[in-house]
């Protein structure tokens, strides 16, 4: 008698176990899984503000899916391609810039706002103008970054349209990477048609950017915090519509969830594993890995104001004694390749990849040493303290160099600090020697280079090896204003030489881009700047 | 009676102003923005206004997120709540019956076990093996994403069933899939108190007169156990129950930020991460309410259901 309330119960239970699982199998057969795609993301975005973001989390929910620039990057040979303009004239000057914009781009129809014309040039002027101008009733108080790195705040004169579908860019100064600046996440274009109804409707004007209109592959549906954000495919997008109808990002930010949701079927795609769950993935039957080389690169900065780092053959001696092939072997993986040069290998043409360095041998490296002379003396080794694609493993990468360079008679200490007392600390210039890294916010390699090693780059403290040297800066700026681009290669070759031979830095490696994906979906495309192009990326039938 | 009504609501209040003014401090000492903003007073007066401010991180309104992340919790915590009573008060009364038999040793040595198992542990055992071994659960969520399901009344289970898609039985189902372990594992702790409280007072019970008065009646087993037995022993299960939950609202925290399900744990702990200190000042303070409020209304009813429950004092422990 006593057993029958407990009986029953058990029968509820496993009726129960039943209908989920009935229910599993049911809604994986169901044609909404073959139309929705589930990005686990690491992040949640500040906004969808594409003029503001500083993030690759903001930038891969707003600019990336939602809106477009007037031009982009061909991912493969790095050159400038028509996007929302569709052809361009540069005066001879190079002060003036006039570009043609494509008659049929559509802004996004949503719950919150119907476009009643395409995008034209006021859309364009606007884009910037709220950038540029402090007073501008959208500027707000984000900090537009990006708009003063590039130089355009203080370089861009003026942006006028001539007509509905013709806007002219006036430059103070020529600047040869202006149309890498345009392609740029910061340099989207949103609707001005929006603004203006925002304004007639007395709306609050922060629902320009957490209620976002683009003319993306995508637009947004909603937004839960924390938690998810589901987009629909933007039907008039002007370079096809998605075949994914519904994109959601699940936001996990714990790496070991991603990696679950991931294993389990939850989500179709993340990004960039840790080298620990790169291979588990590598052997899990149902997932793809996908690399690109990155933009970027993972180096250690000689503190050239210090001795004996000041002195070149120093530098030469340590460049030979370090083992890059070991470190790439426990450090990287399948995760990064060697890389030689400051320059990244996919900044083809003007990486070279057949740069003359200084070769691994130790013992030449430990004739050089004795021959210094240097006496009893210990270097501080600083280890990068975060997981980064350019240095997956600070901490190892500098034991391996600890170990290298103490078979060649030096010794070091291993010191760290938290991330940002790390990089204070080294732009104050308290290490020895150092682990950093840098990634490419465009294509161009000139960016790159007067960033790390320039000497405005000391005082803008990204330069941390102190080195500098007026010629490589003049060169620079030649390779940089350089329209033809035979000769700018030379003179990003003669750049990558005079780097490699007078040791500032030691480039060590170059991060993969990884991208894991169920089997279930085809035609995925990496961007090498991090990040997926959706709205190629076509699903089946897992 | 009554003044032992009044005895319980002074206590009540005196412990609750005591809560709120630790939250108070705890939270303006933390942040000095917060302190310029709050006053006490304020502070307190906001939950019966239901103005508890807007969060500077996500520049949404307190009281309102906090509302909106509830139902999610209250799922959870009433489907274990459910669980544990449902199958742990059978299993109690089960081996208190078999006292000393084989069933008896092995069922009160499991829910040792389970009675000493980390929420977050057993979270974690439970998806490496049905998550990711035997891929029967999913990972984390309250719902797949693929599904678009409009809150109405903010409870999954009943807003897929209301909802107007022609995929809301497949999203019901999923909505089911995705609470069997974040319940299994809430549900554990205290289905494992249940059966051995479920257990001693049935026991205690037994052993009265009165039990041995009906036996010799010749009342049925059934008879004897359900209306002598149970009843009387309800009293002190459910005296140590409403002991268990602030447990179960810690509980619920972890389990809900191990299944990434956004109730109002994983709120407070993201608020927490993000030093959005108005939602935290804002969501501690319901919390502590809550939990008060729960433990006057079955202090109450224990009173209600047993006046003698004042005079004569019995604790029941294991």
């Amino acid at each position: 008698m006593i057993s029958m309330p407990h009986k029953s119960l058990f029968v509820v239970i496993i009726a129960w176990v039943i209908i989920a699982g009935a229910g599993c199998t049911d809604s994986n057969s169901s044609v909404l899984h073959q139309q929705s795609l589930i990005f686990c993301s690491d992040g949640a975005p500040d906004n969808f503000n594409p003029n503001v973001g500083t993030s690759f989390t903001d930038f891969n929910a707003s600019s990336r899916v939602l809106f477009n620039r007037l031009v982009e990057i061909d991912d493969d040979n790095g050159n400038v391609i028509p996007s929302l303009a569709s052809h361009w004239q540069i005066s001879d000057d190079g002060l003036n810039y006039v570009l043609t914009l494509r008659p049929d781009i559509q802004f996004h129809t949503t719950e919150w706002f119907e476009p009643t014309r395409p995008m034209n040039a006021t859309d364009v002027i606007f884009s910037f103008q709220r950038q540029l101008d402090t007073n501008h009733p959208f500027h707000g108080d984000g900090g537009y970054y990006y708009l003063h790195s590039t130089g355009l705040r203080d370089n861009l004169l003026s942006v006028n349209a001539m007509g509905d579908w013709l806007v002219s860019f006036e430059l103070r100064a020529p600047d040869a990477s202006f149309l890498y600046s345009l392609s740029m996440d910061f340099a989207s274009i949103l609707s001005k048609e929006y603004a203006d109804y925002i304004e007639r409707h007395s709306l609050n004007r922060t629902q320009f950017d957490s209620l976002p209109v683009g003319t993306g592959p995508f637009k947004l549906n909603k937004y839960q915090d924390n938690s998810f954000i589901r987009y629909f495919a933007h039907a008039d997008y002007y370079d096809g519509k998605s075949s994914i109808e519904h994109l959601i990002y699940a936001i996990t930010p714990d790496s070991a969830t991603r990696y679950a949701r991931l294993v389990s079927g939850e989500c179709d795609m993340m990004l960039n594993p840790p080298k620990s769950q790169y291979d588990l993935l590598v052997n899990d039957q149902d997932v793809q890995l996908l690399h690109k080389p990155g933009l970027n690169i993972g180096f250690m900065a000689f503190n050239i104001q210090k001795r004996p780092m000041s002195d070149i053959r120093f530098r030469t001696a340590i460049a030979m004694a370090i083992n890059k092939q070991r470190i790439n072997e426990q450090v990287y993986g399948d995760l990064g390749i060697t890389n030689n040069s400051l320059i990244p290998p996919s900044m083809v043409p003007y990486h070279n990849a057949n740069l003359t360095t200084v070769d691994f041998d130790p013992e030449r490296a430990k004739a050089i040493i004795e021959e210094l002379a240097l006496g009893d003396i210990s270097l501080e080794l600083w280890a990068l303290p975060v997981q980064r694609s350019y240095n997956p493993n600070g901490t190892l990468m500098a034991e391996l160099i600890q170990e290298d360079l103490q078979a060649v008679g030096v010794q070091t200490t291993i010191v760290t600090y938290e991330w940002s007392t790390y990089l204070d600390k080294v732009n104050e210039g308290e290490h020895d020697l150092a682990l950093l890294g840098w990634v490419a916010d465009n294509h161009n390699p000139g960016d790159f280079l007067n960033a790390l090693i320039s000497c405005n780059a000391i005082d803008a403290k990204t330069n941390r090896t102190f080195w500098c040297s007026s010629f490589l800066d003049n060169l620079i700026n030649e390779a940089i204003n350089s329209q033809d681009i035979d000769q700018k290669r030379q003179r990003y070759f003669a750049i990558q030489s005079m780097i490699a031979e007078q040791l500032p830095l030691l480039p060590i490696a170059t991060g993969e881009e990884t991208l894991v994906a169920r089997k279930s979906l085809k035609s995925i495309t990496i961007e090498s700047l991090g990040g997926v192009n959706f709205n190629r990326i076509e699903k089946g039938v897992e | 009676m009554k003044n032992l009504l009044l005895r319980q609501l002074f206590f009540i209040t005196v412990s609750y102003v005591g809560i709120c003014l630790v939250c108070f401090a705890l939270i303006t000492s933390l942040d000095s923005t917060a302190s310029q903003q709050l006053g006490f007073f304020t502070y307190l007066s906001g939950l019966f206004t239901g103005d508890l401010g807007i969060s500077s991180v996500t520049s949404k309104d307190v009281f309102e997120s906090f509302m909106g992340h509830l139902p999610a919790s209250l799922e959870l915590v009433i489907l274990a709540t459910g669980l544990a009573v449902l199958v742990g008060i059978p299993l109690g009364v089960l081996i208190a019956r078999k006292h000393r038999s084989t069933t008896d040793t092995v069922i009160n040595n499991l829910s040792i076990a389970a009675y000493s198992m980390p929420v977050f542990w057993w979270a974690i055992i439970l998806i490496v093996y049905f998550s990711l071994g035997f891929k029967l659960t999913p990972v984390a969520g309250r719902l797949s994403f693929i599904y678009d399901i409009e809150p109405v009344t903010g409870f999954m289970l009943i807003d897929t069933l209301l909802s107007e898609r022609s995929y809301r039985l497949e999203a019901f189902y999923d909505a089911i899939a995705h609470l069997i372990l974040p319940v299994l594992t809430l549900a554990t702790l205290p289905m494992a108190i249940t059966i051995r409280v479920t257990r001693q007072a049935m026991l205690n019970v037994l052993n009265e007169d009165y039990i041995k008065t009906a036996q010799a009646k010749g009342l049925s087993e059934f008879n004897i156990y359900w209306h002598h037995g149970l009843r009387n022993a309800l009293i002190p299960m459910t005296q140590t129950l409403s002991l268990q939950i602030s447990t179960l609202m810690t509980g619920a925290m972890v389990v809900e930020y191990i299944f990434a399900r956004p109730g109002i744990g994983k709120w407070l702990i993201d608020a927490l991460t993000e030093a959005d200190y108005m939602s935290l000042a804002g969501g501690v303070l319901i919390t502590a309410t809550m939990v008060i409020v729960i433990n006057a209304i079955i202090e109450l009813f224990v009173l209600a259901i047993n006046p003698q429950a004042h005079t004569k004092v019995r604790v029941y422990h294991d």
